[in-house]
């Protein structure tokens, strides 16, 4: 089988002495900075290309990659931690990795979130190789409306993500859409809400609001109720998801990773929307979906292995077509330029050790992630019972620094700082921020696409039901929203005492 | 009058003495575009060989916005003594000044020009289905549907954008602009049908026609690419005068010392020279400029400002 | 009319003004106001075009979605007066009220226009801010003090971190985050401080390159 002899090639490269050290020089780079909050893959990938140069183009590539796929898992490290999303696909493991630390069960939390990416690497690594091609013929049916469509279903998935009241997530998604909005506008240019700013011309950075929104609104919440810290430190129970837990999380683990690899070959964002589909999805389903939102196991199973999943299937477009899906992406072409390497259709035949060693490395470098993090549960779990006074100032000094990092302006922090204060006010009035943050990353995505597909339909507002595939995604959130609305609205009648937590 | 000339003779002495000493830190080259454009790519390597001979870190600084206005704006207002430069780009330097209104510099006077480093064309591409495999066939296929045809950009403004502006103004021939935020959707659009035609640029461009997904059709600078010998231009196919590159080059602050500008465009040639940085910027598509000396530069740059006030102004490419 | 839940008042609130904010943003302001503007030397932005469904102009989206949010707003507003909930359950508890919320907004923009105007940037000003609401909170609002210390502490960090290079404004940092908390020990927080910044300097600056500067410009 062809493929078979693919997959041989691709190991024999990967495995190559050189290959394999630079696999591990980039997830253990990626994990430390998946771990400290504010400094991401971008900035670490931007600032490593020049030392590519000299590099052998197969050890660069494996290495950079290596450094995005492994600051996913250390991302997820600190959502479940400290409640900072290191990424934006870490924002949803937040809600209920959080939750479970601080009932004590870190331990398990961080497991999961180890297993199931691992897990979701494999599958989705096996995915890219046999179906690489054919998949990227999917990503280019999805136009504009298509796009949008899908996005209007995120944002009403993103609505599920909310336990409180239903109203006030709605609106907190519609501001995130808003604020979102910020910045210079792609289709006539005019600069939108920034009030003469020039540094607000490309809109405010996800890293900002997040750190600002969950990490500074963290902290000083936590500061004001003294006594409740020990909450961490109480008894910390096994390391280790118990029987129970993984007969639980395994489901949920498989739902996620083939929704993750599903969404994640979509060059417009779609991983992004991997995690919290994967969240709303299983909320939907699970038995326990009460559970959510408290540390439910489920939902750290869902998103960590929706986002490995998408994360891996979203080079599929870069290797397959030359686009980048994000960021890390569109910096890895620039590697492959320097490189000399044209990205596009004609890499996997006529570089096949590139292609398929960079696929065969996706999973060698996986291996190397779950070994590298379950045995250091242990001691982030000591981590935790570093007196909170002086880890918060740490963490506060990471955030300057990596906020700082990403465009050498002080005034990204000011920008935090006033997320802070946003985010400090929406917990004192029960206005959750993870809606908000999700509606952030959307809304200038949505904007566009929806622009764009009037445009190209000169006008006409029934295309979105016209194309088969984007007509299927708004039935689907109209199905949704229905769903939602409805059992809230009988709760209501029933339950108007215990509506919030 | 004698004070006048005792002060210049300060000054070239202090410029000459601090051209001596120069650079006596590390240089800052601020890059005003994301990290892994071609912009950025081309400054990392032309940072990684100026370090070797002028002996102190040339470190790259990304200060993306505004379309590259505001790295741009920093640097103009920074200390002009040498260790401060900044890849000024045709967007900062020519066309965003007429097309945002105004801009807080004077491409020509707050910045000395040192050199100039890579020049790109675009190329005329097209979606294979489209029936039309020559410009004059183009041009047919527009007039006989005025309004149906989608030309697709990397941005409003952007010189795929322009050239598209004027290749309808020159044809007399009315297409929709469907803009993207960067060339890679915009090719993805193309290559899919969902729009029709785009002005790429010929780093972008290039592997997609060697993978047979587009098909191109001219050129848009006045000589043929030398990557493409086969491909007629433009100005061959009817547009009498159309010439148009995507160009950048290093510019330091205006009142940077003449001795350090003589010796930064030495060293700068000389580093574009070396094999493997020219290597590198032959596969995004550039050939050598003829530019050479900071005087030609200059008058570059204000002469492309003044095209493309012109072509902006006529073409209406304003914000909705 | 009694307000039943304290926090979907003030939601409300919030959320109606944030959507009226970027509408008024969008469409732009009514012509009188723009005149008293530009009488008392600010230049108000005219609003953005509104396009055609076909063509959406830049303040489309952006008004629906302002609209949008209004309502919403004001349906948590309305609803806040007939909720069920336990008073115990809607009560804001926050260390701060609407007047002290404004008097900082007030400190911050006055100083930040002030600063711009004698110094060329805002820097200082928002700096200054910071430290003036600092000395308030410990003054007037000790509750505050989490909050404003802590935001106080990143904006030092911040400013001063090219002034003052990254040993000197990390410690900085600490110390002035520390004093946010409860259990302040000098000793301990100027260990913590050295040891932090240290490893910021190995970590960040020699490991990863991050182009921060490490000691003061006036050593350099």
């Amino acid at each position: 089988m062809e493929m078979l002899n693919n997959l041989l090639l691709g190991f024999s490269v990967a495995l190559s002495p050189f290959n394999i050290l630079m696999c591990l020089v980039g997830v253990l780079l990626g994990t430390l900075i998946g771990v400290l909050p504010g400094v991401g893959p971008v900035a670490t990938i931007a600032m490593l290309l020049p030392i590519t140069f000299n590099l052998n183009p197969i050890g660069a590539l494996i290495m950079l990659a290596g450094i995005y796929y492994g600051a996913q898992y250390g991302g997820s490290t600190t959502a479940i931690l400290v409640n900072l999303p290191g990424e934006s696909s870490s924002v949803v493991t937040c809600i209920d990795g959080y939750q479970m630390a601080r009932r004590g069960r870190a331990g398990p939390a961080l497991a999961t979130a180890a297993l199931v990416s691992f897990f979701a690497g494999c599958v989705a690594t096996l995915i890219v190789a046999m179906f690489a091609p054919p998949l990227a013929e999917v990503a280019l049916k999805f136009g504009p409306a298509e796009y949008f469509s899908l996005m209007v279903l995120g944002l009403v998935a993103a609505v599920v993500l909310a336990h409180g009241s239903l109203i006030k997530a709605i609106a907190m998604v519609v501001l995130g859409l808003l604020l979102g909005l910020i910045g210079t506008d792609v289709n006539s240019g005019v600069l939108r809400f920034a009030f003469g700013i020039s540094e607000l011309a490309d809109g405010i950075g996800f890293v900002v609001v997040a750190m600002g929104m969950f990490g500074i609104a963290e902290i000083v919440t936590n500061l004001e109720h003294t006594g409740q810290r020990e909450v961490f430190t109480k008894k910390v129970t096994h390391l280790w998801p118990t029987k129970e837990d993984f007969r639980r999380l395994i489901p949920a683990a498989l739902r996620g990773t083939f929704l993750g690899a599903a969404l994640g070959i979509l060059p417009g964002g779609g991983a992004l929307l991997a995690s919290f589909g994967a969240y709303t999805l299983e909320k939907k389903v699970s038995k326990y979906a009460h559970e959510f939102g408290q540390g439910a196991i489920e939902g750290v199973a869902a998103p960590e292995s929706a986002n490995n999943a998408g994360a891996q299937t979203s080079f599929i477009p870069l290797l397959t077509l030359g686009i980048p899906s994000n960021a890390v992406m569109a910096l890895m072409i620039g590697a492959m330029m320097i490189q000399g390497i044209a990205p596009g259709p004609q890499v996997m035949n006529e570089r096949p050790q590139l292609f398929w060693g960079m696929i065969a490395s996706m999973w060698v470098g996986n291996l190397m992630l779950v070994v590298l993090n379950l045995p250091l549960i242990g001691m982030w779990i000591k981590l935790l019972t570093v007196p909170y006074r002086l880890l918060y100032p740490s963490i506060l000094l990471f955030m300057g620094i990596g906020v700082f990092s990403l465009s050498n302006n002080p005034f990204d922090v000011l920008i935090m700082a006033f997320f802070g204060l946003l985010g400090y006010i929406c917990v004192k009035l029960e206005c959750e921020p993870a809606p908000m943050i999700l509606g952030f990353i959307l809304g200038p995505l949505m904007e566009e696409n929806l622009r764009r597909a009037m445009l190209l339909s000169r006008g006409d507002p029934l295309v979105f039901f016209q194309k088969p595939i984007s007509a299927s995604f708004l039935v689907v959130a109209i199905i949704l929203l229905a769903i939602i609305a409805a059992p809230n609205i009988r709760k209501k009648r029933q339950e108007v005492f215990v509506e919030e937590t | 009058m004698k004070r006048a000339l005792t002060a210049i003779a300060l000054a070239a002495a202090a410029g000459a003495a601090l051209a001596q000493g120069w650079p006596s830190r590390p240089v800052r080259l601020i890059a005003p575009y994301a990290a892994g454009g071609p912009i950025d790519i081309s400054a990392r390597l032309l940072a990684g060989k100026l370090q070797e001979s002028l002996g102190q870190p040339v470190v790259v600084e990304n200060r993306p916005g505004a379309g590259g206005n505001l790295g741009v704006e920093m640097a103009a207002k920074s200390a002009p003594d040498g260790h401060t430069l900044v890849i000024g780009a045709i967007a900062t330097h020519a066309i965003n000044p007429t097309l945002m209104g105004s801009v807080p510099y004077d491409p020509v006077r707050d910045f000395r020009h040192i050199a100039l480093m890579v020049q790109v064309p675009n190329v005329l591409v097209v979606n294979l289905d489209l029936p039309a495999s020559s410009v004059a066939e183009l041009i047919a296929l527009a007039r006989a549907r005025p309004g149906k045809l989608d030309f697709a950009s990397g941005s409003t403004g952007s010189t795929g954008h322009l050239a598209g502006e004027l290749f309808k103004q020159m044809t007399g021939t009315y297409m929709v602009h469907i803009p993207y935020k960067g060339a890679a959707p915009a090719v993805l659009d193309l290559v899919a049908g969902r729009v029709h035609l785009m002005f790429d640029n010929l780093a972008s461009a290039l592997p997609n026609i060697r993978g047979g997904k587009v098909r191109a059709l001219a050129v848009t600078t006045k000589k043929r690419s030398s990557f493409l010998p086969d491909l007629p231009t433009l100005d061959e196919s009817g547009l009498k005068g159309f010439d148009m590159t995507t160009w950048w080059g290093v510019m330091a602050p205006a009142k940077t010392p003449q001795a350090v500008v003589e010796r930064l465009n030495a060293e700068i040639l000389r580093a574009l020279e070396a094999p493997d940085v020219r290597e590198r910027l032959r596969a995004m598509g550039s050939e050598t400029p003829a530019i050479r000396t900071p005087e030609e530069f200059t008058a570059f740059v204000a002469a492309e400002g003044r095209i493309y006030a012109e072509l902006v102004r006529r073409s209406g490419a304003k914000p909705d | 009319m009694r307000i039943n839940s304290e926090k979907d008042f003030w939601a409300g609130l919030m959320f109606m003004g944030f959507g009226l904010a970027f509408m008024l943003i969008a469409i732009g302001p009514p012509a009188f106001l723009v005149e008293l503007g530009g009488r008392a030397g600010w230049k108000i932005e005219y609003g953005y075009q509104m396009g055609t469904a076909v063509r959406m102009g830049p303040a489309y989206f952006p008004t629906l979605l302002g609209g949008l949010l209004a309502v919403l707003g004001l349906i948590v507003f309305l609803r806040s007066f007939v909720s069920k909930l336990p008073k115990a359950a809607t009560e804001v508890r926050m260390s701060f009220n609407v007047v002290d919320l404004a008097i900082g907004i007030a400190i911050y923009a006055v100083l930040a226009w002030a600063s711009k105007r004698v110094l060329g940037n805002a820097d200082w000003g928002m700096m200054g801010a910071s430290v003036v609401l600092a000395v308030l909170a410990f003054a007037f609002r000790p509750k505050a003090k989490p909050l404003v210390l802590v935001i106080a502490s990143c904006m030092v960090f911040a400013y001063l971190l090219k002034p003052l290079g990254l040993v000197l404004s990390s410690i900085l940092l600490v110390f002035v985050a520390a004093l946010g908390g409860h259990e302040y020990r000098t000793k301990e927080v100027a260990i913590l401080a050295v040891a932090l910044a240290v490893f910021s300097v190995l970590v960040f600056v020699k490991a990863l390159t991050l182009p921060f500067p490490i000691w003061p410009e006036f050593l350099q």
